[in-house]
């Protein structure tokens, strides 16, 4: 694996609400970006399918999820391994990150530094797209994955059905 | 025959201004008919360049150049957000090594760039440090141009006229203009077919030929020469991150490093002022210059080993500046020509100025709502299928989808341009056989009728004794259909490769018995290689990535014809063999025809029941070049053994196939060369670990016991030194097996050691 982005990022919410979305199947799958499908297959492990827009291709992948070391509502990995449909190779994503509350203009804790690093590794045929396109195709899912967690965050839990967010 | 048609307008060119102008044309609501006379788009100026999409920083005020440039800044977020074109902003560097230089960036590039509007930043030695360690420790200063990026020219070209053929727009490849006949209502295109096209419009657009076809109309308001520049490929990117270049000199920008978008460095061009409009050789001298010059801005360039060495011709205009305005003649004749190095950059906006003017001198009303067309879906099924380029892990599914596209490509550099097939380190001798099969098999031809590049450009032919074939060798393979858990079979070792040495390694493993499989990408595990009848076997399957397993060992993961298969153990011994050194590995000047391969091609060749070439010059050693040689003969082919290889090769007319090659003062006219000397070791499969760089022909890197640097991996024969012959490669497989098989037994445990 090799680190392929490290940066941070502010959601305008508590840490413990964002926390609440990861834990919830249904809140994540309308976070993610490119979800078509999560469904839980145990305690903190998922499994599904994610299109990923690699600028000039859309990839759908069948995934698995699964998150490690948690520390509510510090600290969490997520690693998340896949397999490309149409394309030959696999994926492996590591991706640390941690919640710490800063003020808001709402008050003390209700905005959320959150700092992750992305470990990656690629076999096979998405290797050969270059580290600099899946560089940048991570950066744009990660913007997408934020303003998607403030959408929710704003939104509120209640009452929304599940969505297919865009692929970024 | 003559066939007359009618067109509202024909654009005569399918590089990129073309192709932007055919798109633009839909985007306004009109159909017109793109022509070009290669068997593809992108054949000409628009494939051959470094791939910049430039902000103008340093363009003339004043000049149509400069104007287009800034505009197309404008509308490139547009352009690439619908096209959906591979596009990286990378930034850019132009580096000061003297305070002179650095005075220059700030007195004349800067202010140059700020008096046009390009955002730029003087930065001093240490922020160029920060931003580019890679960079040589006398640069002094730098001027950082943020918004320069980079594109993939073919992509860029094809997604404009795919949009537009989604748009009711025609394509119309391998057809020449032989006459232009304005008429006072019309003009009329004759095509080499024999068809006449009249248009109530025709727009120059052919790139290096613009001033020719211009000439048809009687239009001498100008003329263009070509400026050859040769750039070299390293998929080893040394950590350059963005362009870096030198202050320009009176040719142009230089030598610079560009940053590729999929993966990899561009490095040139040079620039030649050339009167051939045809000749793209290319010579070991420029080699070595471009070397010299972006090295001596990225030092790391040291150790880099080119993949590919590359000629393009940028116009250079008799007018010092685009020519894009109506001809002399009659504005029914519009030129969009004069187009030099800036042509991917300017392209939306030459296309958007030409469609502009052309639509108000004829009158025709734009649509209230201008059109945003985009290319079709990529198509790619879901299943991948066996894996047909080697070096990139391209499957038969992806090479397929690609012959379905709207622009289908028809020749092998046509699919090259498409996806990457038989662009990497072996250059398409280990795949281009199983690429022209797919071709041939999607367009219902014989496989010996695709071509490489240009009319003529054959690529081989029917032996005189050989039966029918689709070129699809080796198609077939034992395995289990695709599956994830289900195939995830627990192993002590899985081998990968079925050659003298990955055979014999399977063969010990075996006999101590210990869970084995091999995994073998050719579908006849080796001739007179034969693991043992206790390993399990699977032939045509090439791993396609390594992967550590959650608790301990490794995931073996492979592409089939059925589908993926799964294999996991506590070690994994790649044996994955080698292969002969390509000609872009090797200094030899000349054009690049149809007809230049090495000995692993020429076999598959006459395995399929075909033969390389007529008259045959073959450079190698005794043993398999003697071999070769025999069933090249007697598949009708004339074998000449050189003494040495080749310093020289010509082509014939256009460079289609080759016409001879010079050893020494010596020319030999054959038409094709086979390399059977030089191998180079194939470990592609270490790279998804970061245990091989991107540099062509460096071994595993193993210990003395063929330990790789990752605990439970291993590597053996020649992978490891391809120098061996079959039985070092035998003997070496044997005492690996026997050392796993050891360890295996005294532990109770395969060899695994500390993680």
């Amino acid at each position: 694996m090799s680190e392929i982005v490290r940066d941070r990022a502010i959601v305008h919410g508590s840490a413990d609400a964002v926390w609440a979305i990861i834990e919830d199947p249904a809140a994540l799958a309308r976070v993610l970006p490119g979800a078509e499908s999560i469904e839980a297959t145990g305690p903190g492990s998922f499994r599904g399918v994610l299109a990923s827009k690699i600028q000039f291709l859309t990839v759908r992948a069948d995934v698995t999820a699964s998150f490690h070391d948690a520390d509510p509502p510090r600290h969490l990995r997520l690693q998340l391994d896949g397999r490309p449909r149409g394309l030959a190779g696999s994926f492996a994503v590591s991706v640390p990150f941690d919640l710490v509350p800063r003020d808001g203009p709402a008050g003390p804790g209700t905005e959320t530094e959150v700092s992750y690093a992305v470990d990656l590794q690629v076999t096979g045929r998405l290797a050969t797209f270059g580290a600099p396109l899946m560089r940048d195709t991570l950066r744009r899912q990660i913007a997408t994955l934020v303003t998607n967690v403030d959408r929710e965050l704003h939104a509120g839990t209640t009452g929304r059905p599940p969505g297919r967010t865009p692929a970024s | 025959m003559s066939v007359i048609e009618r067109a509202r307008v024909v654009v005569v060119g399918g590089g990129v201004v073309g192709g932007a102008i055919l798109h633009e044309l839909a985007g306004n609501g009109i159909a017109g008919i793109l022509v070009e006379a290669e068997p593809d788009l992108c054949e000409g100026t628009s494939k051959a360049n470094s791939a910049i999409v430039h902000t103008g920083f340093d363009s003339k005020p004043g000049t149509v150049e400069s104007r287009m440039l800034r505009r197309a800044a404008e509308l490139w977020p547009e352009t690439i957000e619908v096209l959906e074109v591979p596009f990286l902003a990378v930034g850019a560097l132009m580096l000061a090594r003297t305070r002179e230089d650095a005075s220059r960036l700030e007195v004349e590039v800067a202010s140059n760039a700020a008096a046009l509007g390009v955002t730029t930043e003087l930065v001093d030695a240490a922020v160029v440090r920060d931003l580019a360690p890679y960079l040589a420790e006398d640069v002094v200063a730098a001027l950082s141009i943020p918004d320069e990026s980079v594109v993939d020219p073919f992509w860029l070209t094809r997604a404009f006229v795919e949009a537009a053929v989604a748009g009711g727009a025609e394509v119309r490849l391998g057809r020449r203009v032989v006459g232009l006949e304005v008429r006072t209502d019309e003009i009329a295109v004759r095509l080499d077919d024999g068809t006449t096209l009249l248009a109530e419009q025709v727009i120059d657009a052919a790139g290096i030929r613009a001033d020719e076809v211009a000439r048809l109309a009687g239009d001498e308001s100008f003329t263009l020469s070509p400026r050859v520049g040769q750039f070299l490929v390293s998929e080893e990117t040394f950590g350059v991150d963005r362009i870096v270049l030198p202050i320009p000199g009176p040719l142009g920008k230089g030598m610079l490093v560009t940053p590729i978008v999929f993966g990899g460095l561009l490095l040139g061009p040079t620039a030649l002022d050339m009167s051939d409009k045809d000749d793209r050789s290319v010579d070991p001298a420029s080699r070595e210059r471009i070397l010299d010059a972006t090295r001596a801005m990225v030092p790391a360039l040291r150790e880099a080993v080119p993949v590919r060495q590359f000629a393009g011709l940028r116009h250079v205009s008799s007018t010092g500046d685009f020519v894009v305005r109506p001809s002399a003649v009659s504005d029914r004749l519009y030129l969009a020509a004069g187009i030099r190095s800036t042509g991917i950059s300017t392209s939306p906006a030459v296309a958007e100025a030409v469609v502009a003017d052309v639509m108000d001198r004829r009158r025709w009303r734009r649509p209230p709502i201008r059109r945003r067309l985009a290319p079709p879906p990529s198509g790619l099924p879901d299943e991948p299928g066996e894996i047909i380029c080697l070096c990139r892990s391209i499957s038969r599914g992806e090479v397929a989808a690609a012959c379905r596209r709207a622009i289908a490509p028809t020749t092998l550099d046509g699919v090259k341009r498409r996806g990457g097939a038989t662009f990497g380190d072996c250059q398409g001798n280990l795949c281009a056989l199983g690429v022209a099969g797919i071709v041939a098999a999607e367009r219902g031809i014989p496989v010996a009728d695709v071509e490489k590049h240009r009319r003529g450009s054959w690529l081989w032919e029917r032996a005189n004794d050989a039966t029918a074939t689709d070129g699809r060798v080796g198609a077939t393979a034992r395995v289990a259909p695709r599956g994830r858990a289900g195939t995830l079979r627990a192993l002590d070792v899985v081998v990968v490769g079925a050659g003298h040495a990955g055979a014999a390694a399977a063969a010990e493993l075996s006999r101590a018995g210990l869970a084995v499989a091999v995994l073998e990408r050719a579908d006849d595990a080796g001739r007179d290689a034969r693991p043992s009848a206790a390993a399990e076997v699977v032939l045509g399957a090439t791993v396609v990535g390594l992967s550590p397993a959650a608790d301990d060992g490794w995931i073996v993961l492979a592409q089939t014809a059925a589908g993926s298969i799964e294999r996991s153990a506590r070690d994994v011994v790649v044996a994955t063999g080698a292969y002969v050194q390509p000609r872009e590995q090797r200094a030899i000047a000349g054009p690049r025809p149809a007809g230049i391969m090495t000995a692993d091609l020429a076999e598959r060749l006459l395995d399929a029941g075909l033969r390389p070439g007529r008259r045959v010059a073959m450079v190698g050693g005794p043993s398999r070049a003697a071999d070769l040689g025999r069933r090249m003969e007697q598949a009708g082919s004339a074998v000449v053994r050189l003494a040495a290889e080749p310093v020289e090769v010509r082509g014939d007319t256009g460079d289609a196939r080759l016409a001879g090659v010079r050893v020494g003062d010596r020319w030999f006219d054959v038409d094709t060369l086979v390399f059977a000397d030089r191998l180079v070791p194939q470990a592609f499969v270490l790279r998804g670990l970061g245990l091989l760089d991107g540099r062509p022909g460096t071994p595993a890197p193993v210990d003395d016991d063929g330990r790789l640097p990752a605990a439970g991996l291993w590597a053996v024969g020649c992978c490891v030194e391809p120098s061996h012959d079959h039985a070092r490669c035998a003997a070496a497989g044997r005492a690996l097996g026997k050392r796993l098989s050891e360890a295996s037994s005294s532990h109770g445990a395969p060899a695994v050691t500390a993680r």
